[in-house]
């Protein structure tokens, strides 16, 4: 299988159909990232469309070395950005917290409405935090590769993370309180 | 969260962020702390819900992604090139070019076909070859049926980029002689010539995605 860097040379080099590669190879991870920072199908699917078309347009600029997947992230991002700015939309945090307050003490916080506690309280983080907390939790990047991604210093992304997650233990803390504590990531 | 352990100590030793002492002493107090073990769990639970988040959404269907390929290939690299991208010309620009690379793809494809390679396996010969007209679809499929057939879309590839370079040279004898090694394919040739921008796109959408 082509290296990112492969296909990115490639493509440079004339073969310009081989961005079909790439573009299959990152599109349903993106496009994920992009629910994740609160954006819903359409809005993604043309997010992550513009992004693969910016992508195309400037995959000169890569600088060497550059891998393709952090970069392209960073676009995405961008392209996220300027949508969220231009409809921005504001997500009641504390509806859905007052709602779970309501669950029986006790009682373990359903999947689903866990999922949708945590989906507002990630609309409600800053931007920068819900990148920093999606590529690190949900893609898995190095901080080094967050930073990166992001445009930030190595030690900002850290304190970007260590905030955003306790931020978001707080607001979940209701939940928390009463769901098992032994709630494992599947 | 109110424990012994510093909150950003607590989130490093969470994301693997510490060094071996260090980390071994962490886990060592929370084995031991209730306090500590309890928030430990809530920001691994925190995290684990954040995670759970994103991979619950339900993923669009295939025709989805298929579809967005398509869309993307059409506003990019079907549409213009990148920036920086050094190449001698367009492929898409030199429809005589890619006829005679065609015809080439389809004497190669009978080949193949006509078990040419495998003299225990005889086959029809392939219909295309010998058509009066050849629509933009037949030549598509054809094109997807040698690289099935070859499994070797690269040499495809550079089968065309050959001819690209012969197109290009000053010598013409080289593209008459391409030509005349397939006789009787006139027709072909002129069905290709004829083919709007578009129609010579999808072949190379075709070979690119196969």
């Amino acid at each position: 299988m082509r290296t990112d860097k492969q296909l990115v040379d490639e493509i440079l080099a004339g073969a310009t159909e081989k961005f079909s590669v790439l573009a299959e190879r990152y599109q349903q991870q993106v496009y994920r990232f992009l629910r994740g920072m609160n954006l819903d199908h359409d809005e993604a699917a043309d997010v992550l469309q513009s992004s693969l078309i910016r992508a195309y347009e400037k995959l000169d600029t890569i600088r060497g070395g550059e891998r393709f997947r952090v970069w392209f992230y960073t676009i995405a991002a961008n392209q996220a950005r300027n949508y969220m700015r231009r409809s921005r939309r504001d997500v009641a945090l504390d509806d859905v917290v007052l709602s779970a307050e309501d669950q029986n003490p006790g009682e373990a916080l359903d999947r689903e409405r866990m999922a949708a506690l945590v989906a507002v309280a990630l609309g409600n983080l800053s931007e920068d935090q819900r990148k920093v907390v999606l590529l690190r939790i949900y893609q898995e990047m190095p901080f080094s590769e967050v930073a990166q991604a992001c445009g930030i210093s190595h030690g900002n992304s850290k304190v970007i993370f260590h905030r955003a997650l306790k931020t978001l233990a707080r607001w979940l803390a209701p939940a928390m309180g009463r769901m098992d504590l032994d709630y494992k990531e599947r | 969260m109110r424990c012994c352990v510093d909150d950003r100590v607590m989130i490093e030793y969470l994301e693997g962020e510490l060094e071996g002492p260090a980390a071994a002493e962490i886990g060592q107090h929370v084995a031991s702390c209730d306090e500590c073990h309890t928030a430990l769990l809530r920001l691994r639970a925190v995290r684990a819900a954040v995670a759970d988040r994103v991979r619950d959404l339900a993923p669009p269907d295939e025709s989805f992604w298929k579809a967005n390929l398509e869309s993307v290939a059409r506003a990019t690299w079907l549409k213009s090139e990148p920036a920086g991208v050094v190449r001698r010309g367009r492929l898409r620009k030199l429809a005589p070019m890619m006829a005679v690379a065609a015809v080439l793809l389809l004497a190669l494809i009978g080949a193949l076909r006509t078990g040419a390679f495998n003299p225990d396996t005889r086959r029809p010969e392939v219909a295309v070859a010998g058509a009066d007209t050849v629509s933009a679809e037949a030549l598509v499929d054809s094109l997807y049926m040698l690289a099935r057939l070859a499994g070797q879309y690269q040499m495809a590839w550079r089968t065309m980029e050959s001819i690209e370079e012969i197109g290009s040279s000053s010598d013409s004898s080289l593209y008459d002689e391409v030509e005349m090694t397939y006789p009787g394919t006139g027709n072909v040739y002129d069905a290709l010539l004829t083919m709007e921008d578009e129609q010579v796109e999808q072949v190379l959408y075709v070979l690119a995605s196969n």
